[in-house]
């Protein structure tokens, strides 16, 4: 890389660069520190024409790039595998501007999803999708990721409310997908292509995206059941509620554990490692409460609900603790995947009979099928040895249920070597196609997804 | 022994006010039990757990809306309620002195052993009602409590003063103001709301009880000037004459 800094001055700027190891560590590191690069160099372009020279310099130098937003990846997608160019989008942060008619916002791909929604407040409307990154995560991973989260099972995937995207290609190219029509029928949609792509076809630098209304009430109820069969008649119930916001799960052997990492805050029950516990948000115009009691009573008695704003948070708060609760348990091995709701708990006691072994639960967002399914190991050692057999097991039952190896967190580094078996020789046969048509000198995100 | 809980509904914490001229707007706003209140409530319902007083009632001062904060206390665990109804601005003109009154006059009629209310509300923080309410009884008073003991008829108050913590002791009646850490109100149940239902709630009009005389009024309701950004100097002597002759500290 060294050989090329003059060049990238001229490019970038050397106030767009950044050489130095300690400010390089974190980019080279997923935040669950499963992964190293070894990137020596990273640049933060503030233009989409500053991008695409950086990526036609690259592409005539085979020089390979990794394109980063807000490093939040579960599956070491925004890392380096070894020493590539890092092009981190976080200084392509303006949001462009908002059209009150059509709720649909233009922004740079390198905006912060709670900024979005900062931003968007003032006109009573929210980003469509929702994760607990939202203070770290950018719009333009959001979209390479097809990020999934809370609003899933409220608004349908993240692909529905991206009406255009600006993207450079491998080759330096701009393709200007921008698009702030509703509809529009006119051939195949290329931007989807883009999408949930994880940086490896283009860098997406700018998309117009369709905003919600942000509901005029929210309602959160917790409840605990006595077992998952329990759990699965709820869902069947809440399924029917027109003003379903969010249905989580949560196992109680993982908020059992969570007591003591949330000492200050208020919790809805006394958990307890035998029982299993489901949040429920109700949002819309009007919440008749009555409504609710009475049909959520016929599952349960034991259900609390928010009185003000920070009993909400609350609420939530253990909820979406749970991912980095459970890492400072132990070394944590992390699979998220889609299945048949019903078939969370048989799946969960397949991997390790009678739930024996080491410690291990599932939560996640039951609504939509899709589990997080974890397992702590107390040494970095025990985790190596068990991980291929385990994870093996895993990808197997996934198989057999016809289910998905990854349901929101993508494939990046940590799921590629299943994607052949996953997706079969002809569909994986035209993703890699379509891969040497868009970067036919493989520069762009190399040794990920494919 | 029956204790009295009085709880004030003001707007949600957790939301952003919008600043009026003639004071915050309450249009359309979320409102919710006072956080201080909703201790006291906890704290009575502890009691009541422990066996120490037999009945609990919550008491709160204002237009219709304000039986949901009773509903509430009740879910909680308190035992009967009464609405002094008014519709008058509970922010602004039910006032701590005529409030005490009010409250007062309740002591009498109901012959309570004690009164727990939340040190102040976080709309007008004015942290009166307590203790006027103990000169006016002539009732010894132990605020910002964080710990409340009572053994045989006397009560033994931890107070968070601002030197660290004061420990005072008197016998009941009397009355108790509660502080932030004198516990964590638990969340209310479905069920438990559902029987509040059929828990006793008087309704008392206002002027049977008091008179709101608007002593103190309200000349101007403005937002907090909004902070402007700070700056990095190069050196101190650069620090210094800002901080003279901007900041104007020396």
């Amino acid at each position: 890389m060294k050989k090329y800094l003059n060049s990238f001055k001229q490019i970038v700027g050397v106030q767009n660069m950044i050489t130095d190891p300690f400010d390089l560590k974190p980019l080279n590191q997923d935040w669950q520190r499963f992964y190293q690069g070894k990137s020596e160099l990273a640049v933060t372009p503030t233009s989409t024409k500053m991008v695409s020279e950086v990526l036609q310099f690259c592409n005539q130098n085979n020089i390979k790039v990794v394109p980063q937003g807000g490093n939040t990846s579960f599956v070491g997608g925004a890392t380096p595998v070894q020493d590539e160019l890092i092009l981190s989008l976080r200084k392509m942060n303006n949001i462009l501007e908002f059209d009150t008619t059509t709720s649909i916002v233009t922004a740079e791909s390198g905006v912060i999803l709670q900024t979005m929604n900062d931003y968007l407040q003032a006109y009573r409307y929210q980003m469509p999708w929702d994760l607990g990154a939202r203070g770290s995560c950018q719009l333009g991973g959001n979209i390479a990721t097809n990020a999934g989260g809370l609003n899933v099972v409220k608004n349908g995937p993240l692909r529905n409310y991206i009406l255009g995207l600006e993207v450079v290609l491998p080759s330096g190219k701009i393709l200007n997908l921008l698009n702030k029509n509703r509809k529009d029928n006119t051939g195949t949609d290329l931007k989807q292509l883009f999408i949930g792509s994880e940086g490896t076809l283009g860098i997406i630098t700018q998309a117009n995206v369709l905003c919600t209304p942000i509901p005029e009430q929210r309602q959160v109820f917790f409840l605990e059941l006595k077992d998952f069969d329990e759990v699965i008649y709820l869902l069947r119930s809440a399924k029917q509620f027109e003003q379903l916001g969010a249905f989580e799960f949560m196992e109680g052997r993982i908020l059992q554990r969570c007591l003591p990492f949330n000492p200050q805050l208020k919790a809805p029950f006394e958990f307890k490692d035998d029982k299993y516990y489901v949040l429920i948000e109700i949002c819309g115009q009007q919440i008749e409460l009555e409504y609710y009691f009475e049909r959520l009573l016929k599952h349960t008695e034991q259900i609390v609900f928010n009185q003000n704003e920070s009993e909400l948070q609350a609420m939530w708060r253990w909820r979406e603790s749970v991912p980095e609760n459970l890492h400072k348990m132990g070394h944590v091995l992390t699979y998220d995947l889609s299945i048949p709701p019903d078939k969370f708990e048989w799946f969960a006691e397949q991997v390790y009979y009678g739930r024996k072994g080491p410690y291990n639960a599932f939560y996640g967002h039951l609504g939509d099928g899709n589990i997080h399914y974890n397992i702590i190991f107390e040494s970095v050692d025990e985790m190596h040895k068990e991980q291929h057999r385990v994870e093996e097991k895993i990808i197997k039952l996934t198989k057999d249920l016809n289910g998905s190896i990854s349901a929101e967190h993508g494939i990046g580094q940590l799921k590629r070597h299943y994607m052949e078996v996953q997706k079969g020789k002809e569909t994986f046969g035209y993703m890699q196609e379509l891969k040497r048509l868009f970067d036919p000198n493989n520069i762009l995100n190399p040794e990920k997804l494919l | 022994m029956k204790v009295l809980v009085a709880v004030k509904r003001v707007v949600d914490s957790g939301i952003k006010v919008r600043v009026k001229p003639d004071g915050i707007d309450l249009q359309g706003v979320k409102m919710t039990i006072n956080p201080f209140c909703e201790i006291a409530v906890e704290e009575a319902v502890r009691l009541k757990e422990k066996k120490l007083i037999a009945e609990i009632v919550a008491v709160t001062i204002g237009p219709k809306q304000g039986a949901e904060s009773l509903r509430h206390a009740l879910a909680l665990g308190a035992d009967k309620a009464i609405h002094v109804t008014t519709e008058a601005r509970i922010d602004q003109a039910v006032q701590p002195l005529d409030v005490a009154n009010i409250l007062a006059k309740l002591v009498e009629r109901d012959n309570y052993n004690l009164v727990l209310m939340g040190k102040q509300s976080i709309d007008d923080d004015f942290n009166q009602t307590g203790q006027m309410l103990a000169g006016l009884l002539d009732w010894p008073q132990a605020t910002f409590a964080s710990n409340i003991q009572i053994t045989d008829g006397i009560a033994q108050v931890v107070r968070e003063i601002d030197g660290g913590l004061q420990t005072v002791k008197f016998k009941l009646p009397g009355v108790i103001t509660c502080d932030l850490r004198l516990n964590q109100p638990r969340f209310a149940s479905v069920p438990n709301i559902m029987k509040a239902k059929s828990k006793p709630l008087e309704t008392i009009p206002l002027d049977k009880l008091g008179k709101l005389h608007n002593s103190i009024q309200i000349t101007k309701t403005e937002a907090p000037a909004i902070r402007k950004g700070g700056a990095i100097v190069e050196n101190v002597d650069v620090l210094i004459q800002k901080l003279r002759n901007e900041a104007k500290l020396f």
